[in-house]
């Protein structure tokens, strides 16, 4: 029997054969993983670091946008050291994101161009923006830090509140600001001593620091390193940052102001998705980060402290804590170094 | 010559079977982590690129050692002569105007020969003057030189400002001083300051040996009494092979700021020095022996980390294995010395 196949038949046919041929073309290109190749500055037992691969392993539980995603890491790295190590992996062509989680954007700048298939994510300050294929992440504390002076304010029996910094970065310097604003907001004629340790790891150089820092009074002290002794020698409360201490120092340790990178992974693999199939991407060149309501950073449980704690004060942090989530009360962020 | 080659063989199989043992009680693969250092060090163009970029500082720093050991003058201050040449060019690098580019790379040499040339010239005077132990008075102006850096890029004067930039670090430098690149690009690639290493390679090797300076640095080291006799200079000797030996160490600094890192920063300049010594040391205080052993070691620190990725190494076992090379060399130096004399008794 013959077939009589109209012009319009004809062209309807071709268009759906195309529109078919194009979904399933576009289907096809989902992908389907993410292999995330890190570049790390710290080893993975300290805060910056734990807290990524914490994150990380929780994200891939989610599975966001049914990938599967897998990661591998390096030592502790710097320099060109580093930038061997991410062109070893940007040449290997098995990650789709060279994830540098520090200060990296000297190296990524040689490499960017040469690698323009290739995201590239370093992390907080000090880095350059660069925008195209690099995407700059920050943390901010100040919010979390801001409820740790709230409670310094409220606890010190001597009026004086002890800060013990790395250096004097900008997002150290917003936790030390927020701390004493929130000291201040409850008790204003509290005082403070600050240093800065010059250093990210010397713990030995921390303690020497919150020593003096006690000895001329300070009875709280919020130590922004990995050494809480002095407090468990002096036997006075201590608050700690980036992850929950409280396991090093259960006695010593109130809460600790806290990094959740889930918010910031599930922005980069969302950007990822978005720029990978055109295959150019818009990096950022304002740090991005994301704030306590938005699930970036809060602080840690009481833990030991939770019977020790007056029942009004916790109250008053958790109303305080709540403000913030909601928008209704903003932390301000100052980054000025404090004398 | 026969028994120093057997020496110094069997102190690099004696190494390389330590590492590899080492590497087999921290439950690596031998066999893996060998092939992949080789391959990260001299595989590609790139790695051997980046082997010789590597070895450049070392090879710098040691032929300043050559020279001040021949001598038996104990200069351990590399590590702040390094840094006062990186210092002293950058220093330079903000004044200078609108030179040529010749002019402009010139004075950078000049500066970083000057900067650690100054600092080893400060310590030798120190001992002409005062007598004080150059071994003292250069492990100490390490530390003054380290701290005038911490003052200058931590809220000095060089420190970076911007607004989330406080680090102990400088800008990058200005982009039209960066040092020519001989081969390769991007961050794979050679600069210059290899063609200066090699340079002043040959220029020790006849300094030492075909020169009268060489002659007296020589036999300042083995009998500076019989020198004084001779109407040598013992303190312009001293001064000199103090100046000389600082400024090499000061050139790799330069280098290493211009050529390769484009930032002044304490972490990427310390640990060249006490390298250099090493390579000194292992090269068996001769230009030549420096350069075999820059060159090794170069290759190491650049294969290292192919290695790590590749194979899992643990970082601390590069520097065992540089450890390890050193200790067997310094062993095999020894056993240089020693003479085996078979005696026969002739009956009549």
């Amino acid at each position: 029997m013959p077939i009589n196949i109209t012009r319009r038949t004809a062209i309807l046919g071709s268009m759906g054969a195309l529109l078919v041929s194009a979904l399933d073309q576009s289907f096809a290109a989902e992908p389907s993983a993410l292999r995330i190749a890190l570049i790390l500055e710290s080893r993975t037992d300290v805060g910056w670091t734990r807290t990524l691969l914490d994150s990380l392993e929780q994200v891939k539980q989610a599975r966001p946008d049914g990938l599967d995603i897998s990661w591998d890491y390096t030592d502790p790295l710097w320099n060109d050291d580093a930038e061997n190590a991410m062109r070893f992996y940007a040449e290997g062509g098995e990650y789709d994101i060279i994830w540098a989680h520090g200060r990296y954007s000297d190296q990524v700048k040689k490499l960017s161009a040469e690698f323009p298939d290739i995201m590239f994510v370093v992390t907080g300050s000090g880095n350059l923006p660069l925008g195209t294929n690099q995407y700059w992440l920050y943390k901010r504390l100040h919010e979390p830090s801001y409820l740790l002076g709230m409670l310094a304010g409220r606890t010190t029996r001597s009026g004086v509140i002890g800060l013990v910094g790395t250096f004097a970065a900008d997002d150290v310097n917003d936790q030390i600001n927020a701390f004493l604003d929130g000291a201040r907001a409850v008790r204003p004629d509290v005082k403070h001593r600050v240093s800065f340790i010059g250093s990210w790891s010397d713990n030995a150089l921390a303690a020497e620091h919150a020593n003096v820092q006690i000895a001329s009074g300070a009875d709280v002290v919020f130590m922004l390193t990995d050494n809480f002794k002095p407090c468990q020698e002096h036997k006075i409360m201590c608050f700690a940052n980036i992850i929950d201490q409280s396991k090093l120092a259960p006695d010593a340790i109130a809460s600790s102001a806290i990094i959740n990178w889930q918010p910031d992974i599930k922005w980069i693999v969302s950007e990822w998705l978005k720029h990978k199939p055109r295959g150019q991407y818009n990096g950022n060149t304002e740090p991005k980060w994301f704030s306590m309501g938005q699930g970036g950073v809060d602080i840690a449980p009481y833990h030991d402290f939770d019977a020790k704690l007056p029942a009004t004060v916790k109250e008053e942090l958790a109303a305080t804590r709540q403000k913030i989530m909601s928008g209704e009360f903003v932390v301000p962020l100052n980054t000025a170094e404090v004398k | 010559m026969g028994w120093n080659v057997a020496c110094y063989s069997a102190a690099m199989l004696c190494a390389l079977f330590s590492t590899a043992a080492l590497l087999h009680l921290s439950g690596g693969d031998v066999a893996k982590a060998f092939s992949s250092l080789v391959i990260g060090a001299f595989g590609s163009q790139k790695a051997l690129l980046g082997s010789l970029a590597k070895a450049t500082p070392l090879l710098l720093v040691g032929l300043g050692t050559v020279i001040a050991f021949r001598a038996k003058i104990w200069n351990i201050g590399q590590e702040g002569q390094v840094l006062a040449g990186a210092m002293c060019a950058y220093w330079a690098s903000l004044w200078i105007g609108p030179l040529p580019y010749w002019m402009a790379f010139a004075v950078l040499v000049l500066a970083g020969l000057a900067g650690g040339g100054a600092l080893g010239l400060l310590a030798g005077i120190l001992k002409t003057r005062f007598g004080t132990s150059e071994i003292i008075s250069t492990v100490m102006l390490n530390y003054i030189v380290i701290f005038l850096l911490a003052y200058l890029l931590d809220g000095g004067p060089w420190m970076e400002s911007g607004v989330t930039v406080a680090y102990h670090q400088s800008p990058p430098v200005n982009t039209m001083l960066e040092w020519p690149t001989l081969f390769g690009q991007g961050s794979a690639k050679l600069h210059v300051g290899f063609l200066l290493a090699l340079g002043a390679t040959a220029l020790s090797a006849v300094l030492l040996e075909r020169t009268p300076l060489g002659y007296e640095i020589r036999a300042f080291g083995s009998n500076p009494t019989a020198l004084r006799f001779r109407g040598t200079d013992i303190s312009r000797l001293l001064l000199v092979v103090m100046l000389v030996s600082g400024a090499l160490a000061g050139l790799a600094g330069a280098g290493e700021l211009f050529g390769t890192s484009h930032r002044l920063r304490a972490e990427t300049l310390l640990g060249i020095g006490s390298s250099g010594i090493v390579v000194a040391m292992v090269g068996g205080l001769r230009p030549s022996g420096a350069m075999l052993a820059a060159l090794f070691f170069g290759a190491l620190k650049s294969g290292a980390i192919y290695m790590r990725l590749q194979s899992g190494t643990p970082a601390g076992l590069v520097s065992a294995m540089e450890g390890l090379v050193l200790l067997f060399f310094l062993c095999a130096a020894v056993a240089t010395r020693i003479q085996v004399t078979v005696r026969s008794e002739v009956h009549a």
